[in-house]
């Protein structure tokens, strides 16, 4: 595979701190589902996400800081059509060493913008096997908006390991299928996928142990 | 990881890259002086690791591991006015990393039609001549010193 190295643009200013600092938000997140996190300056500071094929929307910073900090050599991801740029896969492929996935059924990681997130793509993730649950895939999703004052449609209410008693959630973007899906998986479990919603430099997690409840 | 580069055949980058990567630290200092840093970005800053170096017996027999050798690499990106990006990596041997800074800015700056001619005259031309010196004056003292051996047949044979 060639690479266009010219249009790489640059990672973590600091690649060490700048990965330890996004992976301790992801840990805080997956930790406490439902919280949105902010990303560390050190994980943002100089960081030049890539391209999507709209030129207005580059890849958000948290999905990029994450995708930075989780992915190498032995992980494999796949971009949403919107985001699968030859620039987004040359940067990722660049910094972290990763391989594109030959489908979304073997990636570890999916990645998507939410309006792509139908049911023929949701179809096509892997949620691991009983045997080795863990291989089931993590979803990132850019969101329209994340936290804040919810509108009533967009208020999830979370229950499970992390949280206290219940908690809610504003996330705005995803439709209602997309949550009865992710409530249908629930009875999958310890099959699953991990949901981390990105928006801007803000990250939530929902792992597969999270209840989720609409609120009506 | 390269990338096709105007009208500059692969080799001569290769050439240069192999010059800069070779070229003793004072010399190479002497002309770094010349670079903008402000003008160059930095896409991996300079990391230090191993390598194995691999090597065949006699040349042409298997394969065996020689040893590890310490590699410190980078890539930078050069911009010009026009936004037109070019980027240059730097791989040296050892761990001085502003060493290999200044190979990736040399790299990149080669590679941009403006300033070839200029740099291979005035920093690559000299780089060469300064390491085939050095080589000429380690040849001249290994060589003083050489023993041929011959065997002679044994001649009842």
């Amino acid at each position: 595979m060639s690479l266009a190295l010219s249009g790489v643009t640059p990672g973590f200013r600091d690649p060490v701190h700048g990965a330890q600092r996004a992976f301790r938000g992801v840990l805080e997140a997956m930790s406490r589902p439902g919280s949105v996190v902010r990303l560390g300056a050190e994980a943002v500071d100089g960081l030049a996400p890539p391209e999507s094929r709209d030129p207005r929307r580059p890849m958000s910073i948290a999905t990029t800081a994450v995708l930075l900090a989780l992915l190498d050599a032995e992980t494999s991801v796949q971009l949403s059509p919107d985001l699968a740029t030859e620039a987004a896969f040359a940067y990722l492929r660049f910094h972290t060493g990763v391989p594109p996935a030959a489908s979304r059924e073997t990636a570890a990681f999916s990645v998507a913008r939410s309006g792509e997130v139908d049911a023929a793509y949701r179809s096509r993730l892997y949620l691991g096997s009983d045997e080795v649950p863990q291989d089931g895939a993590t979803l990132v999703i850019e969101v329209d908006r994340l936290g804040g004052q919810p509108l009533p449609s967009e208020r999830l209410v979370l229950r499970g390991p992390g949280i206290a008693t219940e908690t809610r959630l504003a996330v705005s973007g995803l439709p209602g299928t997309f949550w009865a899906w992710r409530i249908g998986l629930q009875a999958e479990f310890p099959r699953g996928i991990d949901l981390i919603l990105a928006c801007g430099d803000r990250i939530a997690a929902l792992p597969r142990t999270t209840r989720i409840l609409l609120e009506t | 990881m390269n990338e096709p580069s105007g009208t500059t055949g692969q080799d001569d980058r290769r050439a240069w890259i192999a010059v800069l990567a070779r070229a003793p630290r004072e010399q190479l200092a002497l002309h770094a002086g010349a670079l903008v840093p402000s003008e160059f970005e930095w896409l991996r800053q300079p990391e230090t690791g191993l390598a194995m170096v691999r090597a065949r017996v006699g040349n042409t027999g298997d394969r065996f591991n020689l040893g590890e050798v310490t590699i410190t690499r980078c890539v930078t990106r050069h911009r010009d006015a026009s936004g037109d990006a070019v980027a240059g990596v730097g791989y040296i041997k050892g761990r001085d990393a502003e060493r290999a800074r200044w190979v990736a800015m040399f790299d990149a700056l080669l590679q941009r039609p403006a300033y070839r001619e200029r740099l291979m005259r005035d920093v690559i031309g000299p780089l060469r001549s300064a390491i085939d010196a050095t080589r000429a004056a380690e040849a001249a003292r290994t060589a003083a010193s050489r023993v041929r051996f011959f065997t002679l047949q044994s001649e009842t044979a």
